[in-house]
């Protein structure tokens, strides 16, 4: 069944229109990289997904099921999204903000389950955030910060997994260690979508790479039929170096064209 | 773990409300033994009756009502609009109550009727929160919310200080600001009864929005994804606050800085979480103003240091503190 489908949709915010007529079907266990340059759309295309922006036209339906007719809760469980530069208001330990992940669970009499509580633990392991366990949240370093979140989206156990803009903070090692853990996820057949910036890695990781641009599509495929020279060229205006390295791609933007 | 903490707060916080409740009993400015004032709460039909049952026992449970009122709303005010310095006069709510008392005080309403002051500030919060709950109806979320109570609490202030500035006579004005000023003194079981079901609805509207709140750490749209309808939260905190804050600012008139001060206080010990604070908050709340109002008794100052004028004064030093704590801890 396919997870998360986009019939033609439009949607504007005010009188600008930031999303202009896009159809894609997404099926379990894809891990798809949603790429383009600043202002092309693809923060509202995530929130567009989660319900959380009104749709001007078309229609979005989640595990075949229209997005409108979703009660809230039950979303919650099928779809975990992670906001880009997510925030955290109060000093949480850790192991507290990641149990937010569980309240679409929430059980009216029983604060946590021992389900709960195995998924908590999971989240944090593969997040590398378990030794932080009992560390207040804005004590943190960013990147610190952004794997507490990370495993906050992840203890949902959802079937799709919505992540805009993860990797921002991270170090190179936490990067490569974030995307094995959607990588993972993806393998266990979860609909994994992430906005990210990293050629390279969105190259040597996706199983498939949409590119927005100016709020269409501006490639939709395969990494390595997606971020070719060409389109980056016509898409983000550099060129870019394309390379290999240990039979997977490397590239790398090195000039700005006029 | 941390929730047996919570539940260890709320013991040690409600022995500690208990006792001061009883002690609030005993202290007065009519000299009452231990046995007059047995006697006086069970039955007794002599001056040590009219006293404790007429003066001291409505004064202490309004200040238990309104206490956890203020608590509990601040508690949830923080928690909705993730801002440590929200408290339920931020909103507008309690100015439109005090606006209500202040048009009921001016027209010579509350003369006339005994309820009309009361009703009115009632109405007054209600009014505020309607206006509120249209305004949060559009996905404007919480910044929207809190322009528009910062504007009404403006409004309200003006208004008040229009009918002073028109008041028929010196008498009248100083009415109005002996009552804006807050106070537990010359309440009646009356007053009681009447605030009490407002208040108690209020309390219990609010502590259905605990996980809510405990999403809305995240932000508006985590919470939203995690399934909280952040609109409808909006509405009910706002709702909630109106019966609490509304009905007990009607009976006491404004006591300042009590819905600010008792969350910062419980934070710590519930490990943060806004769920965990509030009836924490309220227990917390009943404790300050049961305190407070028994020291205004024994403060040797002549005419009765109103209460909320006390909480002020206790609540600035804190509130400037508190401000200077954020500060050192973001830099």
């Amino acid at each position: 069944m396919t997870a998360l489908s986009f019939e033609r949709v439009d949607v504007s915010i005010g009188k600008h229109k930031v999303l202009s007529d896009i159809s894609l079907a997404f099926e379990p266990g894809e891990l798809v990289g949603v790429m383009g340059p600043n202002g092309s759309g693809k923060t509202t295309f995530m929130r567009t997904a989660a319900g959380l922006a009104a749709r001007a036209s078309g229609d979005v339906s989640i595990l075949g099921k229209p997005l409108d007719t979703w009660r809230r809760e039950e979303l919650g469980r099928a779809m975990a999204y992670l906001p880009q530069g997510g925030q955290a208001h109060w000093p949480l330990s850790v192991r507290s903000l990641v149990a937010l992940g569980r309240l679409p669970y929430a059980h009216r009499f029983v604060r946590t389950s021992p389900a709960d509580l195995a998924a908590i633990d999971r989240a944090m392991q593969a997040c590398d955030v378990a030794h932080l366990a009992d560390r207040p949240v804005t004590a943190l370093s960013g990147g610190e910060r952004a794997r507490a979140l990370l495993a906050r989206a992840l203890a949902s156990d959802a079937k799709i997994l919505l992540a805009d803009e993860p990797f921002a903070q991270l170090d190179p090692s936490h990067q490569l260690h974030a995307m094995e853990v959607l990588h993972t996820a993806a393998q266990a057949g979860v609909l994994v979508i992430v906005v990210l910036h990293d050629l390279s890695i969105a190259a040597r990781n996706c199983s498939r790479v949409v590119l927005l641009s100016d709020g269409r599509i501006g490639g939709d495929g395969k990494p390595s039929q997606v971020l070719s020279g060409e389109i980056l060229r016509k898409t983000f205006g550099v060129d870019a170096f394309v390379g290999e390295h240990g039979g997977a791609p490397i590239i790398m933007p090195v000039k700005r064209r006029a | 773990m941390r929730s047996n903490s919570g539940i260890m707060l709320m013991a040690a916080l409600g022995a500690a409300t208990l006792l001061a409740a009883i002690a609030s009993l005993f202290i007065g400015y009519a000299p009452l033994a231990i046995n007059d004032v047995v006697n006086g709460l069970f039955g007794d039909t002599g001056t040590a009756g009219i006293i404790m049952r007429e003066i001291r026992l409505p004064r202490m449970l309004l200040g238990l009502l309104s206490g956890a009122a203020l608590g509990m709303s601040g508690a949830a005010l923080q928690g909705l609009l993730r801002n440590p310095l929200a408290e339920p006069g931020v909103m507008g709510i309690a100015s439109c109550a005090s606006l209500g008392a202040v048009i009921a005080i001016y027209f010579g309403l509350s003369k006339e009727y005994s309820l009309a002051l009361p009703a009115i500030a009632m109405l007054g919060a209600l009014i505020a929160a309607g206006l509120l709950s249209a305004l949060s109806s559009r996905d404007n979320g919480v910044l929207t919310l809190i322009l528009a109570g910062v504007a009404l609490a403006n409004l309200a202030a003006a208004l008040m200080a229009l009918a002073m500035n028109l008041a028929p006579n010196p008498w009248a004005v100083s009415e109005i600001i002996y009552w804006l000023m807050g106070s537990l003194k010359d309440r009646s079981m009356q007053d009681f009864y009447l605030a009490s079901p407002f208040v108690i609805l209020g309390l219990l509207v609010l502590a259905t929005v605990g996980r809510a709140l405990d999403a809305l750490t995240l932000g508006d749209d985590a919470a939203n994804s995690l399934g909280i309808k952040v609109t409808s939260i909006q509405r009910r905190v706002t709702l909630g606050v109106a019966l609490a804050v509304g009905a007990s600012v009607a009976v006491t008139g404004a006591i300042a800085f009590v819905g600010l001060i008792v969350p910062h206080l419980c934070r710590p010990f519930v490990g943060h979480m806004p769920s965990r604070l509030l009836w924490p908050s309220a227990i917390g709340g009943a404790l300050l103003v049961s305190v407070a109002d028994t020291a205004v008794r024994l403060v040797p100052s002549g005419p009765e240091l109103m209460l909320g004028v006390f909480t002020s004064l206790i609540g600035v030093p804190f509130f400037l503190w508190l401000v200077f704590k954020l500060r050192r801890e973001t830099q």
